[in-house]
């Protein structure tokens, strides 16, 4: 596995009064999608994020990537600055962005060839990459004979691959069925609990934030903004659907949903919700 | 919510079916071929029926069978193969060398975005004028001879597929690009790895394009500037007169632009397999 360096005591991840805006091509207007947002990730920390849909979860993540450069503000990297992407990082997108002329297996091989890092040791990993995501027998299938979760799993397994320090995911199970996504939630905690990466994981479900996170950053509504951030006081191995009962569990939920609601009902005329 | 949610993000891919889609038939190859050759025969009757029953006069339309009876006759004389052969030739060799200069230069142009701004105005141009206004100065620049028809040949081909493969740059998808960059991609291996392999499609178009373009430019050049070719033979056999033999000779330059569209129609497939959208 690969070296995670961690420079003397700095957070994997600082973001300080982040604010974001796009261009928008219909309205005169920009549109603000992060506003001092201000954020700490701990080496080795796996960070979970939620917040209603548009609030500017892709969005920080990209930054953080070193795809987005920030209006305002300033994000560091193990203490530096964040001035691009770096082979440190890797993304698992939320619309796949798989290369469609590319095989499954030559889809994973993908992040380690734009980072020159193919040879013969790294190309070893690959076939375990795509054992770990569950679609071995699918090496030189393309992404349009798979499934919409098939295609997120590919994605998954290309950024593991790398083997990055941080691993930034956005919504990497939201197309996989309850059942899948429990063993995929297992298998990431015990990879992650290996390797020791840092992870920031954007999801839409409470119970995979709780399951999965040492903390839960909560986002406000657009522009978005940390709220709040909520350690998970329950100690791991956990199992999805042992720790479902604990009061710790239950608690938290409850919480999380109360800070959900709030924000929710603040976009009165876009009543998305954010759980299953 | 979350079921929702996955539904909405679905790829767009439209879908289609693996098997015979409903409300159209669709035919197995023996069928096909088959078809083909009854229409085809249906179509040779009737040329040599008409001009008799209607009363076409020979200088219009001469009968099928009078224009088949010049190809032995061609053979005979020995203008057949060897005119067959030289067109066959030049336009094999003007497209090789249309081909080798217009794919790198549309990749070059549309992957430099000023190059793309400054020059897409008049490719746009040259694109459109038809080739003929540039005979007389092909003819001045480098006479009335072989290298001329080459040059007609790629003067013609080359703007369809500067112009087809720069579009196709502009149609990569950006979250493919995007994907690249955030794995640290630096701009060659974007290039290389992202941006050419999605283009390949548009490669295929720009080459077909680029080879009915060519076949103009081969008959134009043969026309005015040739002492040898499938067009000599058309012009000479104008010239006195000899009707079947024009009409024998431009069968053959159908069929060899038939022949060539579809080679490059095939190619095209062949290039374009991972898109959804191509049935094959
Ligand atoms: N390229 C863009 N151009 C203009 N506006 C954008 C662009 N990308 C995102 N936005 C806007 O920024 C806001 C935040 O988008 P973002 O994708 O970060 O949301 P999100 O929190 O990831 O939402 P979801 O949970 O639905 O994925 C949205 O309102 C969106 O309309
Ligand atoms: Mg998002």
């Amino acid at each position: 596995m690969a070296e995670h360096h961690r420079a003397g005591g700095h957070p994997a991840v600082r973001a300080v009064d982040v604010s974001v805006e796009y261009d928008r091509s219909r309205e005169k207007d920009k549109l603000v999608a992060l506003e001092n947002f201000t954020l700490e990730v701990r080496a080795g920390e796996f960070l979970m994020v939620v917040g209603a849909s548009g609030c500017g979860k892709s969005t920080f993540l990209n930054v953080v990537a070193g795809l987005l450069f920030p209006a305002k503000g300033q994000v560091w990297v193990h203490g530096e600055e964040v001035r691009g992407p770096g082979k440190d990082r890797a993304v698992v997108f939320q619309d796949y962005a798989l290369m469609p002329w590319r095989s499954v297996e030559d889809n994973v091989k993908f992040g380690l060839e734009m980072q020159r890092r193919l040879n013969g040791d790294t190309k070893d990993r690959i076939p375990h990459y795509i054992e770990l995501v569950g679609l071995s027998g699918f090496e030189k299938s393309y992404p349009r004979e798979l499934s919409g979760g098939m295609r997120q799993r590919v994605g998954l397994a290309r950024a593991l691959a790398t083997e990055p320090s941080i691993l930034l995911m956005d919504e990497p199970f939201a197309a996989v069925d309850a059942l899948t996504r429990e063993v995929m939630q297992e298998e990431l905690a015990r990879i992650i609990g290996e390797t020791k990466q840092t992870v920031i994981f954007i999801t839409h479900s409470v119970d995979e934030a709780i399951t999965l996170g040492d903390r839960i950053a909560v986002v406000t509504s657009r522009p978005g903004r940390i709220k709040e951030i909520l350690p998970v006081p329950i100690p791991r191995p956990r199992n999805g659907r042992e720790i479902r009962h604990l009061s710790e569990y239950t608690d938290l939920r409850d919480r999380i949903w109360e800070l959900l609601a709030g924000e929710t009902r603040l976009m009165a005329r876009a009543p998305e919700t954010t759980e299953s | 919510m979350s079921a929702a949610a996955g539904a909405v993000r679905a790829p767009k891919a439209p879908l289609r079916a693996p098997k015979a889609p409903r409300g159209r038939k669709r035919f197995t190859t023996k069928q096909r071929v088959v078809v083909t050759i009854i229409n085809l025969a249906i179509f040779c009757v009737l040329w040599q029926v008409i001009p008799t029953v209607l009363d076409i006069p020979r200088i219009f339309l001469p009968k099928l069978s009078e224009i088949f009876a010049q190809y032995p006759k061609m053979i005979e004389e020995g203008v057949f193969f060897s005119n067959v052969l030289v067109s066959i030739r030049i336009y094999v060799v003007g497209m090789v060398m249309a081909i080798a200069v217009g794919v790198p230069l549309g990749l070059l142009i549309g992957g430099i975005r000023i190059l793309d701004k400054v020059l897409l105005p008049y490719l746009w141009a040259v694109y459109a004028t038809p080739l003929i206004v540039m005979m007389p100065l092909i003819l001045l620049w480098v006479g009335i001879n072989e290298r001329a028809r080459y040059l007609l040949i790629i003067v013609s081909a080359v703007p369809a597929i500067v112009v087809i493969v720069m579009e196709g740059i502009k149609t990569v998808e950006p979250s493919l690009l995007r994907a690249a960059r955030s794995f640290g991609a630096d701009r060659r291996v974007l290039f290389t790895k992202v941006v050419i392999p999605s283009t390949i499609p548009f490669i295929g178009t720009g080459v077909k394009m680029g080879m009915s373009r060519g076949l103009i430019g081969l008959f134009v050049g043969e026309l005015f500037t040739a002492a040898t070719g499938i067009g000599y033979v058309i012009a000479l056999a104008g010239k006195v007169f000899n009707i079947s033999r024009v009409y024998a000779m431009l069968l053959m330059f159908v069929a060899f632009s038939v022949v060539m569209v579809g080679l490059a129609q095939y190619v095209e497939r062949r290039l374009s397999v991972w898109r959804s959208s191509a049935v094959l």
